[in-house]
């Protein structure tokens, strides 16, 4: 097998498991705190479920680009692509973006959620800020997430 | 629009009290602001509250057992207060019975701990076979109880005037010491000495083992009597309603007379200070005067120190997007109501990030179905109607971009997906107009110039509302000199902006010249006036300076719109993954194996997209209200008002029926 295909793998692995880290680690954070908060309160379990949710997203955009790589270089096809060295190293570095930018946003996001689900055991009414204030981070995810599929897009 | 809002007195006489404030509590319009507290009304309030209490007690216990409520009904169901006032007897009795009920529960479970904590004190001792009561001091013999550590056993054998038994094994062991009487002194201050607990038998002529036997046997009946109770709290549970209305009307009544404490009174009479929105003040009088003809009726504009609450009024299609501006702040009550503004540009922007004719439709038909059969009101009531707009919008927008599903007009997932695609592309429906997946650098240029549009609508907002104020030297140097950077500046080099992005776009000389002079004028309009209200000359230079330093904010608030090209493609891209997924499922290589995918593949696709479609809703709706928060909003809008909170009927369960 050609190295290019490896790496090229590489890069759709690196996306989709960093990504799919740094959600795991938000949303489990969030989900422990809205579980304290649903002890307390059951009926706020949508608006923290919501919170929940949002470390969430990180994990996708890793799928989505994962996915884009693979389609793109040909890795689902039958009998395997055959890349050069330097095409596979594009897609490997075309992966780093949401890899990383996902892995440490969904980590921050979900600290921002778990402060967001203690405002919400306060003021349930407040709930949507908590929210807005969580999203803010995640606006770094998405420019990785846009900076790593025009990359891989613009391979070709 | 802002409503303004009126400084309301009213005075009239004790008698009619009541009466009156039952009737600006119906029509919801009056906000009461308290002046003095009466103690005496302090006492009644209070018996309301403890029964509003129990009412709530009761409802929680009952809860778990009441029968689901079919999604099929309304939120609130309708129903008039005289038919509430009607039952309020048979719902107080029935409070009474389930809170006797939890009474006896609770003291059984009270009884249940302490019999579980003597059972774990008698544990270690189970092992003695004698009657509890029989070891105690006789004229010759005296007894020791307690648990001795593991360490000091061999200090324990040595003492010859002792006689131990061990009763249990362990670090601590349960252990019965005897020695002579005259020799007690001794023993005791011996155990002082070493690691030793002194234990108390309970009295019982029983050995442990039994009393734990009878412990257990108390413990089961207990366990019996609650299950009994249990039963007998689930026989009210189809009272939940009777019980919800009851708590209803006393928050209604509660509300009132709470009222009552920041009323003035004299002897015969009452003031009643207060806001009331402007367009409200007629069916306000109207409403006292039904009640009584012996009144004073007063409005007035608000003085400078008296802050009005802040209430805006809307039309249909814009009241929705009001929850959204309130999760954000109220506007100032002098300033603007955002929401107008604001409605176009969220149902366009959040269309372009969800951007799939498929869930468009799916979206706007479910928000639709949820305000027909739920009727909400309030937050819920507000954003599911934005959502109906909303998924209106994105189907709107599924079409430009092609997508139905993550089905596009070129075949890209394979099995049935490949004749879905194939048939848009007979019709020629799908896309019109761009293809993200293609032309991405085309969508995210389209993206940054809605936010330009966007963000030069709030400086002419502003603008404008300074215009309106007179101050014109504001509107130009602070909102106008911006606009003219920011356009002449697109429109100046929009030839090369569009070369980076591979389209070709060419405009005369004449057109971008005057534009970037333009940009010029805008540029030097800031640095010369933006400090002229700063004391010092100084600060004048630097403020000029400090402010033209804000373009780079502007530049990196151009660039945050590129979220909506993201999360487009992230909605559109992951519905075709799934598809793709799908048709893999059933492209199975006998017959049989093509249906049970098949079959699979159906239940996949429902489950997959319903989640693909939720969580990219959820995305766009707080992303589009980020985008009207820091991006426009910023530029315009005047937070901080405060909630117009006027007696009213603030029912949970209820939507009362005039």
């Amino acid at each position: 097998m050609e190295l290019g295909t490896i790496l090229a793998t590489a890069g759709a692995a690196v996306a989709v498991l960093f990504a799919g880290f740094g959600s795991a680690i938000g949303v489990g954070m969030a989900g422990q705190a809205a579980a304290g908060v649903v002890s307390e309160d059951p009926d706020r379990f949508g608006n923290c479920l919501v919170m929940q949710l949002l470390p969430g997203t990180q994990g996708i955009y890793g799928l989505l680009i994962g996915i884009v790589i693979a389609l793109q270089a040909g890795l689902m096809s039958a009998g395997g692509a055959s890349l050069s060295t330097e095409l596979g190293m594009r897609y490997l570095i075309a992966g780093m973006p949401i890899a990383f930018g996902g892995f440490v946003s969904a980590i921050y996001q979900g600290k921002v959620a778990c402060a967001g689900i203690n405002m919400i055991a306060k003021r349930p009414t407040e709930s949507g800020k908590g929210m807005v204030m969580a999203i803010m981070v995640e606006t770094y995810a998405i420019l990785a997430l846009l900076i790593s599929f025009l990359l891989v897009i613009g391979i070709g | 629009m802002i409503v303004p809002m009126k400084r309301l007195s009213l005075a009239a006489m004790q008698a009619d009290e009541e009466r009156l404030l039952e009737a600006l509590q119906k029509i919801g319009t009056v906000e009461i602001i308290g002046i003095l507290e009466d103690p005496t009304e302090a006492e009644r309030s209070e018996n309301a509250l403890s029964r509003l209490q129990k009412l709530n007690d009761s409802m929680e216990a009952i809860k778990p057992f009441a029968p689901k409520k079919s999604f099929f009904t309304p939120q609130k169901r309708e129903i008039s207060l005289a038919e509430i006032r009607h039952e309020t007897e048979r719902a107080a009795t029935v409070a009474d019975s389930i809170e006797s009920l939890l009474h006896e529960k609770s003291a059984l479970s009270g009884e249940r701990e302490k019999l579980l904590a003597q059972k774990e004190d008698l544990l270690p001792w189970i092992n003695l076979n004698a009657p509890m009561d029989s070891i105690r001091n006789t004229k010759r013999v005296s007894y020791f109880v307690g648990f001795c550590a593991q360490k000091d056993l061999g200090k324990l054998d040595e003492q010859e005037f002792l006689e131990a038994q061990f009763v249990s094994d362990g670090t601590d062991l349960a252990t019965i010491i005897a020695c002579r009487s005259e020799d007690s002194r001794v023993a005791q201050n011996f155990l002082k000495s070493i690691e030793w607990t002194d234990y108390a038998f309970p009295k019982s002529s029983d050995t442990p083992c039994d009393a734990i036997r009878k412990i257990d046997e108390r413990l089961a009946q207990i366990q019996t009597e609650v299950e009994k109770i249990e039963n007998n709290v689930m026989v009210y549970s189809e009272q939940l309603e009777l019980l919800e209305n009851a708590a209803d009307l006393t928050v209604i009544d509660l509300d009132r007379m709470e009222a009552k404490h920041e009323l003035t009174h004299t002897n015969t009479a009452f003031l009643l200070e207060g806001w009331v929105r402007e367009d409200c003040v007629e069916q306000t009088e109207d409403a006292v005067r039904s009640v009584t003809q012996a009144y004073s009726f007063e409005v007035r504009e608000p003085n400078e120190d008296e802050i009005p609450p802040s209430v805006v009024k809307n039309n249909r299609i814009v009241a929705p997007f009001e929850e959204v501006q309130t999760l954000y702040s109220r506007p100032d009550p002098y300033g603007i109501d955002g929401t107008p503004y604001m409605t176009p540009f969220y149902i366009l922007l959040f269309g372009l990030m969800l951007s799939d004719t498929g869930y468009g439709i799916l979206l706007a038909l479910g928000a639709l179905a949820y305000i027909k059969i739920k009727k909400p009101t309030g937050m819920s009531g507000g954003i599911s109607r934005v959502l109906a707009w909303g998924g209106l919008s994105t189907a709107i927008w599924g079409i430009f971009v092609g997508s139905f599903f993550g089905i596009s007009r070129t075949p890209a997932s394979g099995a049935i997906f490949d004749n879905v695609s194939a048939f848009f592309d007979r019709i020629g429906i799908f896309p019109v107009w761009l293809d993200p997946m293609k032309d991405s650098m085309q969508m995210l240029a389209l993206c940054m110039g809605l936010g330009i549009l966007h963000m030069v609508s709030g400086y002419l907002i502003k603008a404008i509302e300074f215009f309106k104020r007179g101050d014109w030297k504001s509107a130009i140097v602070d909102e106008l000199s911006w606009v003219m950077i920011i356009l002449g500046l697109v429109i100046g080099f929009l030839p090369t902006i569009a070369g980076m992005a591979g389209m070709t776009v060419n405009l005369p000389v004449t057109v971008t010249q005057p534009a970037v002079i333009a940009a010029g004028v805008g540029a030097v309009l800031i640095l010369l006036f933006k400090g002229r209200n700063a004391p010092k000359f100084f600060g004048k230079v630097t403020g000029g300076l400090g402010e033209l330093y804000n373009i780079t904010g502007v530049l990196s608030d151009v660039l945050s719109y590129a979220r909506l090209f993201a999360l487009g493609i992230a909605t559109g891209v992951i519905g075709q993954v799934f598809n793709t997924l799908c048709a893999m499922l059933m492209q199975g290589k006998s017959i049989a194996g093509q249906i049970v995918g098949g079959a699979i593949s159906i239940i996949l696709l429902i489950l997959l997209h319903t989640f693909n479609l939720a969580i990219n809703t959820l995305g766009a709706f707080v992303h589009c209200a980020r985008l009207q928060y820091v991006e426009f909003y910023g530029r315009f809008y005047e937070a901080g008002g405060r909630a117009f909170r006027p007696l009213a009927y603030n029912t949970k369960h209820i939507q009362v029926t005039k």
